[in-house]
């Protein structure tokens, strides 16, 4: 065959192929250099990424609060810090710690006291041998001192050391979990808090999902760990929700109060993960170019997003495992708008 | 007054001799100093404004930037012709002055009327008036080549060492860098981060601005002493860039580096650049208009020598286009031509006069009026090129004319009358074909001299050689009236005049022939007869074209992609194709491609546009004969790669036809209208038509409509809650996809800029639109919104490409001719056209390109050859005061027309420029030998009574000046038929018609003109 003759079939086949519409022979690629890879399913994809806070939710946290107000707090761990329980994490010094002796033996003395008076005079009230109003009022004298005796009493199992010369108290922490005692920065006073436990179950990540993501958003990424998400609120924030993870695993390197960005990982069905470079725009449609046979069909697909070198896609048409032209697809982009030849 | 000229010549030779002496000096200090280049300079007084609107599309620039600035710069005086080309982000506004504008004079205008309308424009447009150059002023390029050094270091290597040294060089109007990646100090912010920080887009690009200052602060008096005050705070580097405080809230500081991602990154790419199938980075210098090319690139090639020694280790720069290789293999062509003829000529004067004294002093006249015309080209700024050189060469037959004729008539002298002394022999000899000398040379003159009427193209490369022919030609004359009767005086002897035995027996041959002739005329009546209608019928056969295609040496195959298709799938396939070219054509030496726009904008294609630049090897290393046979060996290796438009062109071709027409191509069809989706229907049918026209080939339609666009409206209700306008949103957006600047680091002459964008692989890279609408967006007041919230994004459909000319929008198809002349390609598009397609109602069709050139060039060559006609009957009339013998000479005119055309049609040379321009040195010279001739038969009138016998005899008499004249003139320009190689195409079909034509009127002089002279005396004397 002559040089035009071939030249002639070469314009034919790649006019034959476009004609056709949108799929192309692959006997019209000519010289083109043809690589394929197969399109593998996946169940999400990575949305854009989200501020997200390493915390716990209220309640879940051990509060240990304070007596009374203190005057210095030496704290032996470091703010978020792993302890064990029993492990001492705070110094109480100052003169107020003797208060604070005296106050625990006083209640003790007076909630024992009202005790006794409470049980004799109880037979009394059974026999009607005094009025209501006074049973009432040992009653709730009694149980106040022991109230007070018993939030006392809290306290003192967690002192492990009392230095009377020292006016300290050194102060053991009540469960295993991170230690927070941020809010002490501003000092202590009666009932504040001394410091929190959070057990490591508690901790998890927080992040603000939009709106219209967070229904379909299965986990959070963020420094390398993926949590899944336990939790979204049905409150809005502005144009997002609070969205909680579960805790999070041993092995992940995140602190207490963290501020990360997360990628939400968006759940999907009939996507699939291609390379970059297969996707090509025809008219109004994105497009992936499947090996069928002999010829290439032109496939409509929705990208979702970008990962690494791939794109996450959505598509009508089943595409599992199907071949998928990666390279030279412009060439075929062109082919498919009728350009070609001299 | 001539007389006394050759009598001063010949009294005072030793003066005479020394102003010989001084113009030989002078004449060849000016050739070597003369301008060289491969063509005159052909480009019009044109200014170019190129301006960059980055994130706009076609239209949108089209009606805020380019409608704008050509509405305001229609009101210049004295243009040509505006025209425009808007695409994505860049406008490129051509305007075309009158010739002989002053190019400073007309940037000035432009610039006065871009300073009016730059406040209307929209904010951050850049650029403005391009540097002064021409189109053809790419006149070397080079790639820089490292495998130890990134694409971002040499890129860096070519913006910051090399760029600013070869700018230095004298004659660079600017150094064009593409390809690579041009380095920048990325900050690419973090919205969540930001939002915690509480800190917006426009506090973050604030606070980089005002910090990075230094500001001098006064002046502090101490003592005897002032000490000047500065606070520093310029940012030096990469680390004191990231640790910018951006914002203080009580004890937390917030610097860049926490609230984005601060490192090296690179300018959005519009462009890059492929050797062999891998990236690469390259330069390409811009010579000032009117500098001397050749000087430019030895400057160029003197820089960069200088600072190879001082680039990074293996570095190597590979020259790839130097346009001194094509002017020397040109100029050599023709200088070769040039020298060749010269040789020629003395062989033929030496054969011819039979003595060599004689032709050493016809042939010393030569070399002479050579360089008095170099000096006479460097006083009116010639440069030595082509055309100019090419002049001279046609000119090397005409030369020794004048002193053939003196020489002869001295010889004559000399022999006959032996007791008179030499000198006043000579001086008699001279002054007696002192006139017939003069009126022939200013014959001459006068058919050259309406070339310089000529305007547009072939103008401005036919005036050249127009001026230098005058300048031989005047410079022969003084020479055969001053310095070769001074030679003749020293050289010749008495013996001199015998004429050689083989003219003497030609003469008898002829003598017989000429007298078979006179008595039965009608045989050769009607084979001339015969042969003008022969010719006739081949001048309709014969090809035309506007100008033969100069082989520059090296080819450049255009590709066009699919229009959306990106950067780096554009490369992919551009590398494909690199390798398979260098595979499979052994022929090639390199490839370098430029695929989309170039760093200042002079040629601002689109990322699916890639020129690609081949360097052959040396022809003697190719499988192929002609260029044509390789040319058909990469098309055969480019339709194996479907799905991408490709045409072939040359780098001077290419600009040449862009410089002219706005587009390439033998033919351009313009189609204009307003609406561009009717304008691109309309295109894609005539392109139809077109390719269906025999001879066709690279038919192409530059993809105007079609653009998708994605379209991001904001909602101003909810953007506004948030204090965001729509311009800072839009300016939010570019920060994540374009990139947008916001100041620089200056580290001792480099300058870098420091640039708010996304790392394209970074989770917050938007690349897809599901991205683009999750993006969560940092307000001004510091809180986050998703932009779905704030905006609906869609897709628009609109134009990639809006060209225009004198304000209306216009659509263009391509293509080039082949195995036919354009006239009768177009006549056939023309009518195809009209049958095939109705135009609506406000379309109409223009045609242009190498046609509108070719169009243009036979209605100025209307008018010219008949000017030239009307002068030289006057003169004629003058010189015989008889009509009829004016006209009789002139009656020789279409023979010598006849020999050109069949000349022509024999060769398969196209009727182009140069060939027209030798039909009109053809008037010329089959004139002269009429005159020769006419004249001598006048002056005899009285010596012989009888008609016959007269004419006969002074026939005879003169065969062997008329020979002499003639094959000088014919054998002169040989070497011009017969040369190969760049430069040659041009001028031969110029040759090939005078040969042609000389021939055919030699012969009807010899027999025509005695037997019609013979007739008209006859009828005379009753």
């Amino acid at each position: 065959m002559n040089t035009m003759t071939r030249a002639a079939a070469a314009v034919l086949l790649v006019l034959a192929a476009a004609a056709s519409a949108q799929s192309v022979q692959l006997a019209a690629l000519g010289a083109l250099q043809l690589e394929f890879e197969r399109a593998l399913p996946v169940a999400a994809y990575p949305g854009q990424p989200v501020a997200a806070q390493v915390t716990y939710r209220k309640g879940e946290a051990f509060n240990v609060p304070s007596p009374g107000r203190v005057q210095q707090i030496e704290y032996l761990v470091q703010p978020g810090a792993t302890v064990v329980q029993g492990q001492p994490f705070a110094v109480l010094r100052g003169p107020e710690m003797h208060h604070f002796e005296m106050s625990y033996r006083s209640s003790q003395a007076l909630a024992s006291a009202a005790e006794r008076r409470f049980k004799s005079n109880k037979g009394l009230y059974e026999r009607k041998a005094i009025s209501e109003s006074q049973w009432l009022e040992i009653s709730e004298q009694y149980y106040a001192l022991a109230l007070e005796y018993e939030h006392m009493r809290h306290f003192f199992e967690l002192v492990v050391d009392g230095d009377d010369d020292a006016d300290a108290l050194t102060l053991a922490a009540p469960l295993a979990g991170r230690i927070d005692y941020s809010s002490a920065d501003r000092g202590v006073e009666e009932g504040d808090s001394i410091a929190l436990f959070v057990p490591a179950t508690a901790i998890r990540l927080q992040a603000a999902l939009p709106i219209a993501l967070a229904a379909e958003v299965v986990s959070l990424h963020a420094a390398g760990c993926e949590l899944a998400i336990e939790r979204v609120s049905a409150m809005t924030d502005g144009f997002f929700v609070q969205a909680w993870t579960r805790s999070l695993p041993p092995s992940c390197r995140l602190m207490l109060g963290q501020q990360v960005l997360a990628t939400p990982m968006v759940r999907v069905d009939d996507a699939y993960r291609v390379p970059r470079s297969a996707v090509f725009r025809l008219e109004r449609e994105n497009y992936v170019l499947v090996r069928d046979g002999e010829s290439l069909l032109a496939v409509a697909v929705t990208p979702l997003a970008a990962e690494a070198g791939d794109y996450v896609l959505q598509a009508a048409d089943v595409l599992r495992n199907a071949e998928v032209l990666v390279s030279s697809v412009s060439a075929v982009q062109g082919i498919l708008l009728g350009l070609g030849g001299e | 007054m001539l007389a006394a000229v050759i009598r001063f010549s010949l009294t005072q030779r030793l003066f005479v001799g020394i102003l010989v002496l001084a113009v030989m000096a002078l004449g060849a200090r000016a050739w070597l100093n003369l301008p060289v280049d491969a063509f005159p300079d052909i480009s019009p007084t044109q200014v170019k404004i190129i301006l960059k609107a980055p994130g706009m599309t076609a239209e949108e620039v089209e009606q805020q930037v380019t409608q704008v600035i050509e509405t305001e710069l229609l009101g210049i005086p004295d243009q040509q012709m505006l025209r425009s080309t808007t695409k994505y982000a860049i406008t490129d506004i051509t305007l075309d002055f009158r010739e002989g504008t002053d190019i400073y004079w007309a940037r000035q205008q432009v610039n006065e009327r871009l300073a009016n309308v730059r406040d209307s424009l929209p904010d951050g447009i850049s650029g403005g008036v391009a540097p002064m150059s021409t189109p053809l002023s790419e006149m070397f390029m080079f790639t820089v080549e490292n495998p130890r050094l990134s694409l971002m270091e040499r890129r860096h290597l070519l913006d910051w060492e090399i760029r600013p040294a070869l700018r230095t060089v004298a004659g660079v109007a600017d150094v064009n860098v593409l390809g690579g990646y041009a380095r920048t100090y990325q900050v690419s912010p973090l919205s969540a981060a930001m939002a915690q920080a509480g800190v917006s887009m426009a506090q973050l690009e604030q606070a980089i601005r005002d910090n990075n200052l230094n500001l001098g602060a006064g002046r502090l008096e101490q003592g005897n002493d002032t000490l000047i005050v500065r606070t520093e705070g310029r940012i030096d580097n990469l680390e004191q860039l990231a640790n910018l405080v951006v914002k203080v809230d009580g004890p937390h500081i917030y610097r860049l580096a926490d609230v984005a991602a601060v490192g090296i990154g690179h300018l959005a790419r519009y462009g890059a650049v492929t050797r062999d199938g891998e990236e690469t980075t390259e330069a390409l210098i811009i010579a000032l208009k009117n500098s001397n090319t050749a000087q430019v690139v030895a400057g160029v090639k003197r820089k960069l020598a200088e600072l190879e020694p001082t680039l990074p280790a293996g570095t190597v720069i590979n020259v790839f286009y130097d346009r001194a290789t094509l002017i020397d293999t040109a100029i050599h062509t023709i200088s070769s031509a040039l020298f060749e003829a010269i040789l020629i000529v003395v062989v033929l004067l030496a054969v011819f006069l039979g003595n060599i004294r004689a032709a050493l002093v016809v042939s010393l006249s030569l070399p002479l009026a050579a360089l008095a015309t170099f000096y006479l080209m460097s006083l009116a700024g010639l440069s030595a090129n082509l055309m100019s050189l090419g002049g001279l060469v046609i000119a090397i037959g005409m030369i020794v004319d004048s002193s053939v004729v003196v020489v002869e008539n001295v010889v004559t002298r000399l022999e006959g009358r032996k007791g008179l002394p030499r000198l006043h022999l000579i001086y008699r000899a001279c002054k007696d074909v002192a006139v017939p000398v003069v009126s022939g040379t200013v014959i001459v003159l006068i058919v050259f001299s309406p070339l310089l009427t000529l305007t547009g193209l072939e103008g401005k490369l036919f005036t050249p050689v127009a001026i230098t022919i005058v300048f031989a030609m005047f410079s022969a004359l003084v020479l055969a009236l001053t310095v070769v009767p001074i030679i003749a005086s020293l050289l010749l002897t008495a013996d001199a005049g015998r004429v050689p035995r083989w003219v003497l027996r030609l003469q008898v041959l002829y003598q017989g022939s000429l007298e078979r002739v006179i008595a039965r005329p009608r045989y050769l009546l009607l084979v001339f007869a015969v042969l003008l209608v022969v010719s006739g019928v081949m001048f309709n056969f014969t090809g035309k074209t506007f100008m033969p295609v100069l082989d520059e040496g090296d080819i450049i195959v255009q590709l066009e992609k699919s229009p959306t298709i990106s950067l780096a799938a554009s490369v992919a396939l551009d590398e494909q194709i690199e390798r398979a070219l260098l595979e499979r054509v052994p022929e090639i030496r390199q490839i370098v491609a430029r695929t989309g726009s170039d760093e200042i904008g002079l040629d601002p294609m689109g990322l699916n546009e890639t020129d690609v630049f081949m360097e052959l090897k040396p022809a003697s290393e190719w499988r192929f004969a002609s260029k044509a046979a390789l040319i058909d060996d990469i098309r055969q290796v480019l339709l194996e790669y479907p799905g991408i438009n490709f045409g072939f062109t040359q780098p001077i071709q290419m600009r040449i036809s862009e410089m002219l027409t706005g587009s390439s191509g033998d033919l351009s069809i313009k189609i204009f209208g307003s609406d561009i989706t009717q304008l691109a229907r309309l295109a894609d049918e005539i392109a139809g038509i077109t390719r269906g026209i025999p001879g066709s080939v690279d038919v192409q339609t530059a993809t105007i409509d079609g653009g998708r666009f994605l379209s991001v409206d904001v909602r101003s209700e909810v953007a506004r809650r948030f204090g965001m306008s729509t311009a800072e949103f839009a300016e939010y957006l570019r920060t994540q996809l374009e990139g947008a600047r916001v100041s620089e680091i200056i580290e001792g002459k480099k300058r870098t800029p420091i640039v708010f964008a996304t790392d394209p692989a970074s989770p917050q890279a938007l690349t897809t639109v599901n991205a683009l609408e999750q993006k969560v967006m940092v307000m001004p007041d510091g809180s986050q919104a998703p932009l779905y919230e704030l905006a609906q994004v869609s897709f628009r459909e609109g134009p990639f490409l809006v060209e225009r000319e004198r304000g209306n929008r216009f659509a263009v198809v391509t293509s080039n001719v082949v195995g036919r002349d354009i006239v009768g390609y177009v006549d056939e598009l023309t009518l195809a056209i009209g049958r095939q397609l109705t135009l609506p109602t406000g379309y109409s069709v223009e045609f242009g390109g190498e046609f509108e050139n070719q169009q243009r060039a036979t209605r100025n060559l209307l008018l010219v050859v008949p000017a030239a006609l009307l002068l030289i009957t006057i003169i004629l009339f003058t010189t015989f005061g008889s009509m009829a013998r004016a006209a009789l000479i002139l009656g020789n005119i279409p023979f010598a027309i006849m020999g050109g055309l069949i000349a022509l049609f024999v060769t398969g040379q196209y009727l182009s420029v140069p060939a027209s321009v030798g039909l009109i040195a053809l008037l010329g010279v089959a004139v002269l030998n009429g005159v020769v001739m006419v004249s001598y038969f006048e002056l005899t009138r009285l010596s012989e009574r009888d008609i016959a016998r007269r004419i006969i005899q002074g026939s005879v008499r003169r065969l062997r000046p008329v020979l002499m004249t003639a094959s000088t003139a014919m054998f002169g320009l040989l070497p011009l038929a017969f040369a190969t190689g760049p430069g040659a195409e041009i001028q031969k079909p110029l040759a090939i018609v005078v040969i042609g034509g000389l021939f055919s009127s030699t012969v009807t002089t010899l027999y025509l003109l005695p037997l019609f002279y013979y007739y008209m005396e006859k009828r005379s004397h009753g």
